[in-house]
């Protein structure tokens, strides 16, 4: 017998422990207070239930609903749901601590035990308290049901085991009543709480202390109890005694509690003494024990399933299993032998799929509670070698027939390890004191010693004559006819060997890993499973289906593996034949599972290029998903993945990656956008299909194009009706490049002539030998024949060549796109299948217009009377208030190289955005992208956000000892995705961008305009580092990149009239005017148009006052400031005139040069800033962007990223 | 022996505690007694040359001076990869990895884990496992990790456990494995039950993991009380360099204009600081940044 920990927890002191029935969940009581629920399965902590107020003792799951009960020092009963984590209600009554809460099997009833010397039976669902029992004269420290009948057993400090009857209780809450009676009992219960429901039966006495736990047997009529006496007591009971049968004796300290083993003949108890006991029921004899260095055990429970077992202690629980459940097997052609549940041989026939009944009955061999390791089959002798656990073996001869479990004749039993086979009449045994292998006949005598340097772990069948020593840290294929080595593979703690069907490959597995190597171990592929992996098998065409704890997988020798089926009950495979898997089920039974082999043998098929077969497959099986496609296109076949796929782009995009120019103008035609139509015009082009790239060219009207491609492929006729057409539409360049084309002299000339370009006309002319022409336009132009001095090496003669294409040509192959295998064989027949795929719609523009749109910053549509800092008298604007430094966190240091791996590179390889790149640490290629992206080139005002982008994702966890250089952690984006590609760093979202566009709002109201102009400057930073994950949010970050740039623009125009001296009157009111024209939000615009409308009207200039104040009362509408504007207004509009000429039309469409704060109006060139989007008269190309301060204006770009 | 009590006490952090589970010995031959009662010394900064005469003792003395002046000669020549114990090799180990010697850290780990002698191994593969994920050698850290516990065919005593339990804790949070589950009720549990510099700290770092900005305020305040900050000034101390370096993540986090001084003082405190590597680091490259579109 063995202990296998599966699972440990850490924590405080645990006080209870409970197995959910279904799910690998087990409850734990802390004395903490706190309640725990674990997956043992997977280690991880799915709740914690606070409630109790102080320990929490007792703990039960329901059998059968999402409900558990819980109980503690603080007298109540707690039920608490599973579906919510939240506790449904809190039963009062009992007066101290409650040991022990536990559910009836069947009926709606808890019992608990309390140190009021009471037990108590409740109704959960009516939340009743039915029977209070009372007897005991000290702490009752257990009470539970009966599993079948109407019985409870108790256990007391008052030294007794207590068992009552409780048929009468449960009579009376389940026999129908009439409403008088039930009124009557209620009555009654209220007097005496139901005394009369409850007898005590047989009262146990026999302890010397105090009696911690008493239980039943599950069938038997057998009671066992654990005491402070240090004891383990059974009792049996009839129907009208109970008396002692034995004593287990052996604790060093209280007894606290004890079980008995669901299946088994066997008790288990936990004492204070640090140990687990495990006895033999029937001989109340010491089997084995478990101790722990320094916890205490206080409880232990049965999962009432499967085997496991969980154990409380002072540090936590330990959920274990007595001891191994695979069945020994092995596989002797179309047989498999192997030992069941009672320790019979039997052997199934996998072409009949029968079990045969049982050779024989092992029982007899090693010890009685402990499974054998393995066993080794001799189809000649029919024999069996089974390797028992306390190191030794036996060779048993099997009877010819299986008549039942005969008990073994002439069995060989002798001490050694790892017999196996390996040969008709020899065996090898490993002596592990001699450290050595000894090949034996069959009567067991040595024919020979082999030393073995290494510790063997196990031997396991190598084919003929060889055996695999799995050694600790490799395996060695070993001959054992010539004593040597013939080859070995480093792979660690291999357990368990898969043999190919065809001896060519090998599967090594390990708890975690399997290691696929070839007949003479050289490696294939190795891969890891997080869960544990429990067997293997290879079916014909080598594939290695295997099982882990909870599902069968299958791997390719390529190492491609995936999930076949999730398994509820751990199985283990024996063989695989075409869509049945036989197992062997922990209950020694084979079970027999059919699974869908076509993912992986679609697979295998693609990777042997056995297109027949994929083709097959795709016809045969309704095989799509998300995986499958993913999987067809990494794997290099579009074609295929395009079979599978219904969106227009996806499509689109996969049959132009291999030349699909049919399909993909199809989609084309839906997508119908420029870029689409580009694309496949260009692959359209390389195929030499000119046809497809007239029709685009001409859909698209791209003219020049067309003429181009008609004149290189010879197409006369349509050449020369590009010209007329060019002609019709009056576009000079046009029709001069169709001249040329068509080698058309007369008409170029007349082009030149009709344009204004006598000169060129003539030498067109002249050039050509047009002589009456040419003296035409010399005419025309005033000019006489000798005023013209020709070149002097002039020749008339053309040397331009008649096109040697006599016929247009149609086609023109750069580039051969053959139909593929699959497209032939399929196309259009897989219509119906539909694949979620994801849409990427292109970046919507940004609206221009603030003031109508829907707020997104605090102030924006707050217009009125509200004070604030301006002053907009119509005195001189007085703003000198001193504005806030921004903090420069910049330091200069020395360069040294970190290398970084794993993490970052996932992030890189998910996205590329400048963002992800800055937290990455690729600063260098984030500078790139924003470079190509906005033009930016000047980096310095960025260097704080870069860095704060980078020391934002990461974390610094100390090392052990403190002296050591602490390990970097990484804060991602999603703590635990659940996908790989959403492995991002965290980086800051749009609430910082429009939290900085309020504080820049709240700095502009105080007239703060240097402050404000660095904050929103600050804004246009931080979009630049935003990774965005949804439209709404890029919407948000781009209007406030334009909210900046207009706030920026128009705070500047202020400033630098408030700078200005005070007799420059002009250019004083010019920009109080261009102030106005920037896009504020209306009740900050007020603010400028009142300015402009004082300052105008100061100055006398009462028409442009007039339209201010105009303008102003739009916005504002009532209150002083609109009175003072009505007065002005009129009083202007009776002046009429202006006394000041401004370089400013009030009506006229113009922007504002954000460098010489100038009107650009339409039609004189500009250029743009392609990060802010600022406009600047041409003359200032190529300088710095007075924006943002950081973006080169006019820079080619392809626009700022910021959508992940 | 039963080392446990001490064990747990030294690697929550309760360095004071530890050293009183040792003093309960009584024993002064002890190897394992000596190492922990040393580390703690070291800790405590009560640490005083000559205390022990043994072979390891005089490694210790030569390791407390590598510590002061970071000269490690002494310590390598007195300790031989191939023939020293796992303590003593622990001692080298660590000196290298502060100098940042990577993998000559990794390699001395190695040698003694492999080694037949099985005291000091669990203690190495701690070190090992660290210095294999500040070399970013995250998946050479989970191998060793899963072959050392494999290699112990579940027959480890709970005072290794408790090593080793460390030792993937780490490997998960620099792998951002189980980050809101196992990984940080593993420190959740611990900070709970051994309250110290040490496991508050721990706990800090998943809740900025974790992005959970009052949680992470919440420690910081506790760690800024009186409890922590003047009744047990040695250990914060010991832990301010790493306290700043948490602070200064949850400042940008949060976006606070503490940001600049808290940099400044961590430079100024510890300039052998992983963070401040870094941060000197990513400055330059940005600097280089600056200089190449300046050009």
């Amino acid at each position: 017998m063995k202990m296998l920990t599966k699972f440990e927890s850490k924590s405080t002191r645990a006080k209870g422990i409970a197995f959910h029935p279904s799910r690998p969940w087990v409850l734990v009581a802390l004395f903490s207070s706190t309640i725990q629920l674990w997956d043992y399965r997977m280690g991880t902590l799915l709740h914690r239930f606070e409630g109790h107020e102080g320990p929490v003792r007792g703990i039960d799951f329901h059998p059968t609903q999402p409900i558990f009960a819980s109980s503690g020092d603080d007298s109540t009963i707690k039920l608490w749901s599973l579906d919510t984590n939240k506790c449904l209600y809190t039963f009062t009554g009992h007066l101290d601590y409650i040991r022990t809460v536990f559910f009836h099997k069947e009926l709606p009833w808890i019992i608990s035990a309390s140190d009021d010397q009471t037990i108590r039976i409740w109704n959960w669902q009516n939340r009743k308290e039915l029977a209070c029992i009372t007897g005991h004269n000290h702490f009752v420290m257990c009470a539970q049901f009966h599993p079948t009948e109407d019985l409870v057993v108790s256990a007391s400090l008052d030294e007794t085991v207590r068992v009552w009857d409780i048929s009468a209780l449960r009579k009376k809450h389940s026999a129908p009543v009439d409403r008088l009676e039930e009124m009557m009992i209620q009555q009654q219960n209220l007097l005496d709480s139901g005394f009369g429901d409850y007898v005590v039966k047989f009262i146990l006495e026999g302890h010397t202390r105090g009696v911690n736990w008493a239980t039943f047997h599950p069938t038997l009529p057998l009671i066992v109890s654990g005491s402070d006496d240090r004891q383990v007591k059974l009792w049996r009971m009839s129907a009208t005694k109970a008396w002692e049968v034995d004593t287990c004796r052996g604790h060093s300290n209280n007894v606290d509690c004890v079980i008995f083993h669901p299946h088994q003949n066997l008790i288990i108890s936990a004492g204070e003494d640090k140990t687990l006991r495990v006895w033999d029921l029937d001989k109340r004899m010491p089997v084995k024990q478990f101790k722990r260095d320094d916890d205490r055990f206080w409880l232990i429970a049965a999962h009432p399933h499967i085997n496991l077992f969980g154990a409380a202690h002072d540090s936590g629980i330990m959920i274990f299993k007595l001891d191994r459940e695979r069945p020994p097997n092995v596989v002797h052609q179309n047989q498999l032998i192997f030992v069941n549940k009672s320790k019979q041989i039997q052997a199934f026939d996998f072409q009949k799929k029968v079990t045969s009944l049982p050779y024989i009955n092992l029982k007899g061999i090693g010890e009685l509670w402990s499974s054998f390791r393995n066993i080794s089959y001799n189809p000649s002798q029919h024999s069996v070698l089974v390797n028992t656990a306390d190191d030794k073996f036996a060779l048993v001869v099997l009877p010819k027939q299986p008549t039942g479990a005969v008990e073994p004749n002439g069995a060989i039993i002798d001490k050694g390890n790892f017999a196996t086979f390996v040969a008709r009449n020899r065996f090898v045994v490993y002596s592990k004191t001699a450290e050595s292998l000894e090949v034996r006949t069959l009567d067991n005598k040595v024919t020979k010693t082999l030393k073995i340097e290494d510790p063997v772990k196990d031997i396991a069948h190598g084919g003929p004559g060889a055996i695999l020593l799995l050694h600790p840290r490799q395996v060695v294929l070993y001959d054992v006819q010539q004593g040597k080595k013939l080859g070995s593979i480093s792979a660690k703690n291999v357990k368990y060997v898969s043999w190919s069907n065809d001896g060519q490959y090998v599967a090594l597995m390990s708890k975690h890993t399997i290691t696929i190597a070839t007949r003479r171990l050289e490696m294939v592929n190795s891969m890891h499973e997080t869960i544990r992996i429990k067997s293997a098998a290879w079916d014909e065409s080598n594939v290695l289906i295997y099982s882990t704890l909870n599902h069968i997988r299958y791997s390719l020798l390529n190492g491609d593996r995936g999930i076949i089926k999730t398994l509820e009950n751990t199985l283990y495979i024996t063989k695989v034949q075409d869509k049945a898997v036989y197992t062997l089920n922990r209950e020694g039974e084979v079970e027999i599972l059919n699974i869908d082999p076509t993912e992986y043998r679609f697979k295998k098929a693609l990777i042997n290029k056995n297109f027949p077969e994929v083709f097959k497959i795709i016809n045969n099986s309704n095989l799509v998903g998300q995986n499958i496609i993913s999987y067809l296109q990494k794997s290099g076949y579009p074609e295929i993945a395009l079979q599978f796929v219904q969106d227009p782009q996806v499509r689109f995009d996969l049959a132009l990656e291999y030349g699909n120019l049919e399909t993909a103008l199809e989609e084309a035609k839906k997508i119908d956008n420029s870029l689409v139509w580009e694309k496949l015009n260009q692959e359209a082009i390389n195929q030499g299909n000119l046809e497809l790239s007239e029709m685009i060219n001409q859909n698209q009207q791209k003219f020049d194009k067309l003429s181009f491609l008609y004149l290189l492929s010879g197409a006369n006729t349509k050449l020369s009706k590009m010209g007329s057409i060019a002609e019709h539409r009056g576009d000079v360049s046009s029709m001069l490049l169709n001249s040329f084309y068509n080698n058309d002299v007369s008409s170029r000339a007349r082009i030149f002539a009709n344009a204004g370009s006598l000169p060129l006309a003539f030498a067109v002319a002249r050039a050509n030998n047009d002589k009456s022409q040419a003296a035409e336009y010399l005419e025309q132009a005033g000019f006489d024949e000798q005023d013209i001095v020709l070149p002097k090496k002039y020749k008339s003669n053309s040397s331009l060549k008649v096109p040697v294409v006599s016929e247009p040509l149609a086609k023109w192959p750069l580039r051969q796109a053959e139909q593929s295998y699959y497209e032939k064989a399929l196309s259009g027949q897989f219509g119906d299948l539909s694949v979620e795929e994801e849409e990427h719609n292109a970046g919507s523009s940004a609206a221009t217009g603030f003031g109508d749109e829907e707020p997104v910053f605090d102030d924006e549509d707050v217009v009125g009377e509200e004070e604030d800092a301006w002053d907009l008298g119509t005195e001189d604007l007085d703003i000198g208030e001193p504005v806030e430094e921004v903090e420069d966190g910049e330091t200069n240091n020395e360069t040294f190289a970190v290398e970084e791996k794993s993490e970052v590179s996932v992030w890189v390889k998910n996205s590329k955005l400048p963002a992800v790149l800055a937290a990455a640490g690729a600063f260098d290629a984030a500078a790139q992208a924003l470079n190509k992206q906005a033009g930016i080139v000047h980096f310095e005002p960025l260097k704080e956000y870069f860095i704060n982008s980078y020391e934002g994702a990461r974390t610094y966890l100390s090392g052990t000892p403190a002296e050591l250089p602490t390990v970097e952690g990484f804060i991602r984006s999603i703590a635990d995705p659940d996908n790989e590609t959403d492995v991002l760093p965290h980086l800051g979202d749009i609430s910082v961008v429009t939290g900085k566009i309020n504080e820049g709002f709240k700095l502009f109201k105080a007239n703060k305009l240097e402050g404000a102009i660095e904050v929103f400057r600050e804004v246009i930073y931080r979009i630049i580092l935003l990774a965005i994950n949804n439209e709404e949010d890029e919407e948000t970050a781009r209007h406030a990149l334009e909210v900046a740039r207009e706030y920026i623009l128009g705070l500047s125009i202020e400033l630098k009239r408030r700078s200005l001296a005070a007799d420059d009157v002009k250019r004083n009111l010019e920009l109080a005017a261009y102030f106005t024209r920037a896009n504020l939000i209306p009740s900050h615009r007020s603010n400028a148009l009142q300015v402009a409308m004082s300052q105008n009207f100061k100055h006398k200039n009462f028409v442009q006052a007039s339209y201010f104040a105009g303008e102003f009362l739009k916005i504002v509408t009532t209150g002083p400031r609109a009175e003072q504007a009505r007065k002005i207004k009129n009083k202007a509009d009776m002046m009429a005139n202006d006394a000041i000429p401004l370089d400013f039309d009030p009506y006229a469409n113009f922007d504002i040069c954000c460098a010489s704060y100038t009107p650009i109006y339409k039609d004189t060139p500009f250029v743009v800033d392609p990060l802010t989007g600022a406009k600047y008269q041409a003359s200032e190309k190529n300088h710095l962007d007075k924006i943002a301060l950081i973006s080169k204006i006019g820079a080619p770009a392809s626009g700022l990223r910021i959508h992940l | 022996m039963d080392y446990f009590s001490i064990k747990q006490n030294y690697y929550a952090g309760d360095f004071a505690q530890a050293l009183t589970e040792v003093q309960k010995f009584n024993k002064t031959e002890d190897d394992t007694l000596l190492f922990y009662k040393m580390k703690c010394d070291l800790a405590l900064g009560t640490y005083s040359k000559g205390a022990s005469h043994g072979s390891l003792g005089k490694k210790f003395d030569l390791y407390a001076k590598f510590l002061q002046d970071r000269d490690i000669s002494a310590l390598e020549k007195s300790i031989a990869v191939d023939s020293s114990s796992p303590y003593e090799l622990n001692l080298l180990a660590s000196a290298q990895a502060v100098l940042g010697q990577l993998d000559d850290s990794l390699e001395t780990c190695v040698a003694g884990i492999d080694s037949d002698d099985v005291t000091g191994t669990t203690e190495l593969l701690l070190l090992g496992i660290q210095v294999t994920l500040l070399n970013g050698q995250f998946s050479i850290a989970q191998t060793m990790l899963e072959n050392f516990i494999s290699g112990q065919e579940g027959e480890v005593s709970s005072e290794d456990e408790l090593i080793i339990n460390l030792a993937e804790s780490y490997v998960k949070f620099a792998t951002n494995e189980d980050t809101t589950s196992s990984n940080f009720y593993y420190f959740e549990e611990l900070a709970q039950t051994f309250p110290s510099w040490k496991t508050q700290l721990s706990l800090l770092n998943m809740h900025l993991q974790q992005v959970n900005i009052e949680e992470s305020r919440g420690i910081v305040q506790l760690l800024e009380s009186d409890y922590y900050a003047v009744e047990q000034k040695e250990a914060a101390a010991v832990y301010r360099p790493h306290f700043l370096a948490s602070k200064i993540t949850l400042a940008i986090l949060e976006g606070s204009s503490d940001l600049p001084l808290l940099r400044e003082e961590l430079i100024k405190l510890d300039p052998h600081h992983r963070y401040v590597v870094s941060h000197k680091n990513i400055n330059a490259k940005f600097d280089d940044v600056i200089a190449k579109y300046k050009a």
